[in-house]
């Protein structure tokens, strides 16, 4: 038995006996940033609302923000333990970056997802020396910046493109300008995905510190305003016959696309994780404003209540998908591609609908660009701008798309679901590169609900509204043979569903149900410990009546308990205060 | 066209569409050019093209369970002839087959296209009329009333505006508080819809302020599109430029207003299907041999 200083002891790492679990150290590490960071309401905090609204207002990353960023060690956070930092999973990353990300979008966007997202592409393609450069570039807090590739169906920060060529000297030529890098003027190093040939995949991936490139070969372009994350530094650069030593060039030379899927699974994943913190202080503050018109009760009339509850159900529902998608990274590495873009593609859509399900219960709050109720309208412009909008959806979609065919009746079964793809408390192993070139698709969740429904009479002994959550699992089942039975009438094969436009709508409804599956693995397997609130099956069946009603399906009535139960449980998080989402950890405001 | 920085094109005036088969020209235009594109129809015209029941059903997709339990042939006839408008204007922007689309709805009932976000629609209609919107540039909403149409009366008022608005209206000469008082409830009901709430969002937490004159707040969109301004309960500007909203008189005698936001921010929007897949990647996955 250890006494109470002995598991403090241990926590911190000083107690060589007893090492706490998954679950405890995140909780900890959590609970740690967020005494860091102070309350967030609390007026003159440097690292409160009023503070984050007036550096968006003036287009700053704040300063003592970034301080506070690196103090507590958040850049190691990005980098894996093999390369001397602490991120020991992908599920993990997101977790421990919601107390910024709750806080300041923009700051976490732009120095914990940016560099997370381009060393991601030196760290599973590089070799070691350009592994080891990244790492020490991150972990000492230095910045990073990313130059996208072009895509058709462009945004901002993926119109125009680089081009690089080899020339006689054995060194790189890099030519071409781009408006939109994050980060572009500060950035120490720069991952570019560059054209390097006529081919439709003829791309590269460069490493380079713009700073050593010679000064005639580059030319700093103005700053570039999104209309979101107003205190993002993203700018534009310009090269002209610009040269790059040939050591810059990350994997093999005309690669770059097959190399960036690499690494689409993390950065999938961990990105819709890291939001659900924008989105706590979203429902958040519509609770406060709630409570401050008093309209109804504590919380509201019945429509606010309902909204209150659905959003949570909303936010619980982006928690499990994500969660899944971290794991499956490491445990299904050949398999995870199809489940991850899922995760990026559709938990943003659920989140951003129930964000706006929120206006009507902000009222007139909805519109204040000044004191504590602007940070809603803040966060929800920030949301719709980091989540690249419809750019992303066309990358995961093009990820999804292809994979449709293999889910048609009478195709080879995937491998069952491993229950540890749910819960936090296993330990994962590192992240293996060659294993995620694979691009499998098979995650078997589709199927994962058919078994679930088997388990659940069992499951569902000592609840109430065991029959309720039954026939929300058959409608499910129901439509995931239905997407089956469609997946077998795509037309064509290889690039025969460029033409087939059914795989679009089809894509979706897959994505939502394997939102579902994640949602009933998470509440099988208790995938994040033991807690009162997440055994009841009252929040499963909000999420899963919500993610019924969204494929389109009859729906069987929602006693109004269930989200009496929510909401309850949003307000009592309000006060207290827990996170909303499915850790709960305590937050400092 | 660039539309950073320099002045964004007015928003189009809404153009008339006879039936199924169009025409759809002035919609492309209108999208290619400005992003967004406003279609009215009249539900009589419609109707009369409108395929017998037993070939609906392929047309109406998802739909039909919904479609199969309206009770008549008018409201099941109006019920397919909006998903028709809504399917065939998308399908205008999409450059694809209004049968391969699938409508889906949100769960406050916001009408979306089933896998397709780079498109945002959004339908209202009244009586014969039927206004259907469309953007590659952000959300829109819609609305759409016959100028008819009696709002007066002190009721209306308390219910549906702010006291600024109220204010406001006090000052309009009796003859004209009417059309006031309709420009003032399409705007809201476009935006809210635009919000995806309906009726949801208490139209007295927000309000707008219009031109005055004989015809508040219509006329051309030159005119219309930056003389509308969003305002909080309490008269306060909301400063957002994303959000631009309008007013039209309709040749058929309706007044419409639409809502639409701006966060796309990308010159020339692609928004085809045909284009959305990207062949890179595809071709990267191709080449393990799935």
């Amino acid at each position: 038995m250890y006494e109470h200083d002995d598991i403090i002891a241990a926590v911190s790492g000083r107690d060589t006996r007893w090492q706490p679990d998954r679950l405890t150290r995140v909780r900890s590490r959590i609970a740690e940033i967020e005494d860091g960071l102070g309350d967030p309401w609390a007026p003159g905090n440097p690292m409160g609302f009023d503070a984050v609204l007036d550096a968006d207002r003036k287009e700053e990353i704040s300063p003592v923000g970034l301080r506070r960023f690196q103090s507590l060690g958040m850049p190691a956070e990005l980098v894996p333990e093999r390369l001397g930092g602490r991120m020991a999973g992908t599920d993990l990353l997101g977790l421990v970056m919601r107390p910024f990300f709750r806080r300041d979008p923009a700051l976490a966007f732009s120095h914990g997802f940016t560099p997370f997202l381009g060393a991601q592409m030196v760290w599973l393609n590089g070799d070691a020396r350009q592994s080891g450069r990244m790492a020490g570039v991150v972990l000492r807090g230095g910045t990073v910046g990313v130059a996208c590739q072009r895509f058709e169906h462009e945004s901002e920060f993926h119109a125009q493109e680089y081009t690089a060529a080899w020339s006689d000297d054995g060194m790189l030529r890099l030519n071409g300008r781009k408006n939109a890098i994050n980060n572009a003027h500060t950035a120490e190093l720069i991952i570019g995905f560059v054209k390097t040939g006529d081919g439709e995949t003829d791309y590269s991936i460069l490493m380079f510190d713009p700073a050593t490139v010679p000064p005639a070969g580059v030319r700093a372009l103005g700053r570039h305003r999104t209309t979101g994350v107003r205190g993002l530094q993203a700018a534009g650069l310009e090269f002209v016959d610009c040269p790059l030593p040939g050591e810059s060039l990350v994997g093999t030379w005309g690669d770059g696309v097959a190399l960036s899927l690499r690494a689409y699974p993390a950065v999938h994943a961990v990105f819709p994780s890291m939001a659900i913190g924008l989105a706590d202080t979203a429902l958040r503050s519509a609770v406060r404003a709630a409570q401050e018109r008093e309209f109804g009760g504590p919380a509201g009339d019945a429509t606010a209540r309902s909204a209150i509850a659905g959003t949570f159900a909303d936010l619980l529902i982006a928690d499990c998908l994500s969660l899944t998608a971290g794991r499956s990274v490491h445990l299904l590495p050949d398999q995870c591609d199809v489940l991850t873009a899922v995760t990026k593609y559709i938990s943003p859509k659920i989140v951003g609908e129930a964000l706006y399900d929120l206006s009507a219960v902000m009222g007139d709050a909805f519109h204040a660009e000044r004191g504590h109720h602007a940070v809603f309208r803040k966060h929800l412009r920030d949301l719709s701008t980091i989540t690249f909008g419809h750019v992303s959806s066309a990358i995961c979609q093009s990820v999804i798309a292809p994979y449709l065919p293999a889910l048609a009746d009478g195709a080879p079964e995937p491998e069952p679901t491993p229950a540890d793809l749910f819960r936090l408390e296993v330990p994962l192993p590192a992240m293996d590169g060659a294993r995620l070139a694979r691009f499998g698709g098979g995650d078997g969740l589709l199927g994962y609900l058919d078994r679930a429904a088997l388990r659940l009479p069992d499951a569902l002994t000592l609840h109430d509204g065991g029959d309720l959550l039954r026939e929300l699992v058959a409608g499910l089942c129901a439509e995931a043979a239905e997407i089956r039975r469609e997946a077998g009438r795509l037309t064509g094969s290889d690039n025969g569903f460029l033409l087939d436009t059914h795989s679009f709508p089809l894509s979706e409804r897959y994505a939502l149900l394997l939102a579902a599956s994640a949602c009933v693995g998470v509440w099988l397997n208790a995938g994040t410990g033991p807690d009162a609130f997440l055994t009841d099956p009252a929040w499963l069946v909000l999420a899963l009546h919500r993610l019924l009603r969204r494929v389109g399906r009859p729906v069987p009535p929602l006693p109004r308990a269930i989200e009496g139960r929510l909401c309850d449980e949003v307000l009592e998080r309000v006060r207290v205060p827990r996170g909303l989402d499915l850790l709960g950890t305590e937050y400092a405001g | 066209m660039s539309r950073h920085g320099g002045p964004r094109p007015p928003l189009p005036t809404p153009s008339r569409v006879a039936g199924p088969a169009g025409p759809w020209a002035r919609l492309l235009h209108d999208l290619d050019t400005a992003g967004v594109g406003l279609v009215y129809a009249s539900l009589a015209d419609w109707r009369s093209l409108l395929p017998p029941e037993e070939e609906r059903r392929p047309l109406l997709g998802r739909d039909w369970t919904r479609y199969s339990r309206l009770k008549g042939d008018q409201l099941r006839d109006r019920f397919l002839t909006t998903r028709l408008l809504i399917r065939h204007t998308a399908a205008v922007a999409l450059g694809t087959e209004p049968t391969s689309l699938e409508l889906s709805y949100g769960l406050n009932g916001r009408v979306r296209l089933r896998g397709y976000d780079q498109i945002d629609v959004s339908l209202s209609h009244t009586g014969d009329l039927l206004l259907c919107g469309i953007t590659s540039l952000g959300v829109i909403g819609v609305d759409t009333e016959p100028l008819t149409r009696r709002l007066s009366g002190r009721d209306v008022e308390t219910l549906m505006c702010t006291a600024p608005e109220r204010l406001r209206l006090a000052a309009v000469p009796a003859e004209e508080l009417n059309g006031a008082l309709l420009t003032l409830w399409t705007l809201k009901e476009a935006y809210s819809k635009a919000l995806g709430q309906g009726l949801r969002f208490p139209f007295t937490e927000f309000g707008f302020r219009t031109p005055t004159g004989p015809n508040p707040g219509a006329g051309t969109a030159e005119e219309a599109a930056e003389t509308v301004l969003l305002e909080r309960s309490n008269g306060t500007p909301v400063a957002d430029d994303t959000w631009r909203f309008a007013t039209f008189t309709l040749p058929t005698g309706h007044l419409a207003a639409i809502a639409l936001q701006d966060t796309r921010r990308s010159d020339q929007p692609d928004t085809r299907a045909g284009t959305a897949l990207n062949r890179q990647i595809l071709a990267a996955i191709g080449s393990w041999g799935r």
